[in-house]
């Protein structure tokens, strides 16, 4: 594949965005999605996460899994990878980096169940990456969930200040409709890049 | 017997928690992803909340029959070891003796895994409580998710394709609604559909925030 | 916590993954032989029917010894049926491989069918691209040079393929893939002349 990997990262943020193109890791984006602040953080937490595990995963499959014959358990072992880098991740920002743990340490159990760190491995093998094309994924798909989730937020903030959103709607409803609102927006971008 | 009072047991309780108030997509927010993309069609969302409703109940039960074994701290992990052990095998022995069901569902098994309705129950009920319990909580809510796929279904195919279960309803001269045959389309589906359960489901809403 | 307990707890977590990788394993193993014959049989059973060539479950296997016929050039092998031209495609689709047999002209002109074997796009959308009424849209497009998508109008050139609408990304798949399987074809069939 010859892809530039610069340009694999701008287009996991804009044109094949995670989140609303994709439509994966929707559920941690629409509970993280309330304030800014809790977003930008559960943005930073998983692109960190996924800056380490995608290269992790792609460094497992290509000499482990391949070579083996096993990639039937491709789905199985990159969900132990998972989510034993996680807990390693937690146990390092915790011990070295207090301060760190203490504002988005929280996020960091969350990113297990993120679907999206799931299919970043799980699109990397598809499309036969190579390693630096998996950094760059791996880091602008981070990027992106989190852009997707911090717009919601800030729609949802401002959104807040105004009121009046009908009773039943309110939380997760209004949600629903900013995301389908942003992700027919971003539809706009499909076809500008290729990057499969 | 008098039927009413099973109404007042704890297994009836547990199963109808799941399936009506505590709805899995629109009270408990799980399984999101895949109720957009797959409820497109009638067919599709049979397949795909069939295959959720097989798999959420039978996890459920494996981990509460695990549960005094598992520790703690490696929870998240166990349940995933599970979960995709147990759906791996049958996706496999499904190629193996069921090739054509097998092809059609191909595409759903990794969407089946990753769900978090699975991994929602087995954290919330299943870890704590004993292996029937668990079994119907698992049924009850995966088969919220069920309905709900199907009625989401049921418009989408309509509106999108004109179609219910490839039979033809509206006449081609109708428009079809393409955008919301794509994922995109269906959130705002999805608000409404949010919207309607929780007024009848006459459930709180949620503050201002 | 005490060591023995920490212990006890690491080795809970080996002993699922040992037990679960086991599985697996034997999993694979007990299917594989099912899978691969499964794969024959409708990789032979398609080819058959896209030559025109009447089979039924119980006689395919010996007809399709009779009727068709493998060649190779290099590395790349095809099948020839009466006056047609069968090859076998795989691809990168958006989810998953998209694989299918593409039939053409013995001169290797013109696309007679393509017919989609597996593929995992999206349920409703992409998935599509398997119906027999979006492949017949193919007929008769060129096989001598790449097929392009037509997006913004309806496709009325020889090389032009529609879309489907709300399935961009596997439309292009598909077409890219086709193109590159007529390309592959000509060059070996090419060099085994």
């Amino acid at each position: 594949m010859t892809l530039n990997p610069l340009v694999i990262l701008i287009a996991a943020v804009f044109t094949h965005n995670i989140a609303l193109t994709y439509l994966i890791g929707m559920c941690p984006m629409l509970a993280m999605s309330r304030r800014v602040d809790t977003a930008t953080g559960m943005g930073v937490a998983v692109t960190f996460v996924l800056a380490i595990i995608g290269p992790l995963n792609w460094i497992i499959y290509r000499f482990l899994l391949v070579p083996t014959h096993s990639e039937v358990m491709s789905f199985l072992v990159f969900i132990i990878v998972i989510a034993s880098a996680v807990q390693l991740v937690e146990m390092l920002v915790s011990r070295f980096f207090p301060a760190l743990h203490a504002s988005f340490g929280v996020f960091l159990p969350l990113i297990t169940v993120n679907c999206a760190v799931l299919a970043v491995s799980l699109f990397v093998m598809l499309r036969e990456y190579s390693f630096w094309q998996t950094v760059t994924f791996s880091i602008g798909t981070g990027i992106g969930w989190g852009v997707a989730t911090t717009i919601i937020a800030g729609v949802r903030e401002r959104l807040a200040l105004v009121g009046d959103v009908p009773a039943d709607l309110r939380g997760a409803g209004i949600t629903m409709i900013i995301a389908g609102i942003l992700a027919l927006a971003f539809i706009g971008f499909s076809g500008m890049v290729a990057i499969q | 017997m008098n039927l009413r009072r099973i109404a007042y047991t704890r297994p009836w309780r547990t199963f109808i928690a799941g399936f009506f108030k505590e709805n899995a997509v629109t009270y408990q927010l799980l399984g999101l992803c895949s109720t957009l993309a797959v409820s497109n069609k009638l067919e599709n969302a049979i397949a795909m909340g069939l295959g959720v409703v097989f798999v959420v109940t039978i996890s459920s039960l494996l981990i509460a029959l695990l549960r005094r074994l598992i520790p703690p701290q490696y929870r998240m992990i166990t349940y995933m070891i599970v979960t995709s052990t147990f759906v791996i095998i049958v996706d496999q022995f499904l190629k193996a003796n069921y090739p054509l069901i097998s092809s059609q569902l191909g595409p759903y098994v990794g969407l089946i895994i990753t769900n978090c309705i699975v991994m929602g129950r087995q954290e919330a009920f299943a870890i704590k409580n004993g292996a029937w319990l668990s079994f119907l909580d698992g049924l009850g809510s995966s088969s919220s998710y069920l309905y709900t796929l199907v009625i989401l279904g049921v418009i989408r195919e309509i509106l999108g394709f004109g179609t219910l279960l490839n039979f033809r309803v509206i006449p081609p001269s109708f428009p079809p609604w393409v955008v919301i045959t794509m994922a995109q389309g269906a959130w705002f589906l999805l608000a409404i559909y949010y919207w309607v359960f929780r007024r009848v489901a006459k459930l709180k809403p949620a503050e201002q925030e | 916590m005490n060591l023995k307990r920490k212990l006890l707890d690491v080795l809970f977590i080996v002993v699922l993954g040992v037990v679960s990788v086991a599985l697996l394993l034997a999993a694979q193993s007990y299917s594989a032989p099912a899978v691969k014959r499964f794969r024959e049989t409708r990789l032979k059973t398609n080819i058959l029917t896209a030559a025109g060539i009447p089979w039924s479950q119980a006689d395919f296997s010996e007809v399709f010894e009779q009727r068709v016929r493998e060649e190779t050039g290099g590395d790349v092998a095809w099948f020839v049926a009466d006056s047609l031209v069968i090859y076998e495609f795989k691809g990168r689709g958006l989810w998953g491989m998209i694989e299918g047999i593409a039939t053409f002209d013995s001169a290797l002109t013109r696309i007679v069918s393509i017919r989609v074997l597996s593929q995992e796009e999206t349920p409703g959308l992409g998935d599509r691209i398997k119906e027999p009424d979006y492949l017949a849209t193919y007929k008769g497009r060129t096989a001598a040079e790449p097929l392009e998508l037509a997006l913004r109008h309806q496709a009325s050139l020889p090389n032009e393929v529609d879309a489907i609408s709300g399935a961009t990304l596997s439309s292009q798949a598909l077409v890219t893939i086709v193109s590159d399987a007529a390309r592959q074809l000509r060059a070996a069939k090419g060099g085994a002349r």
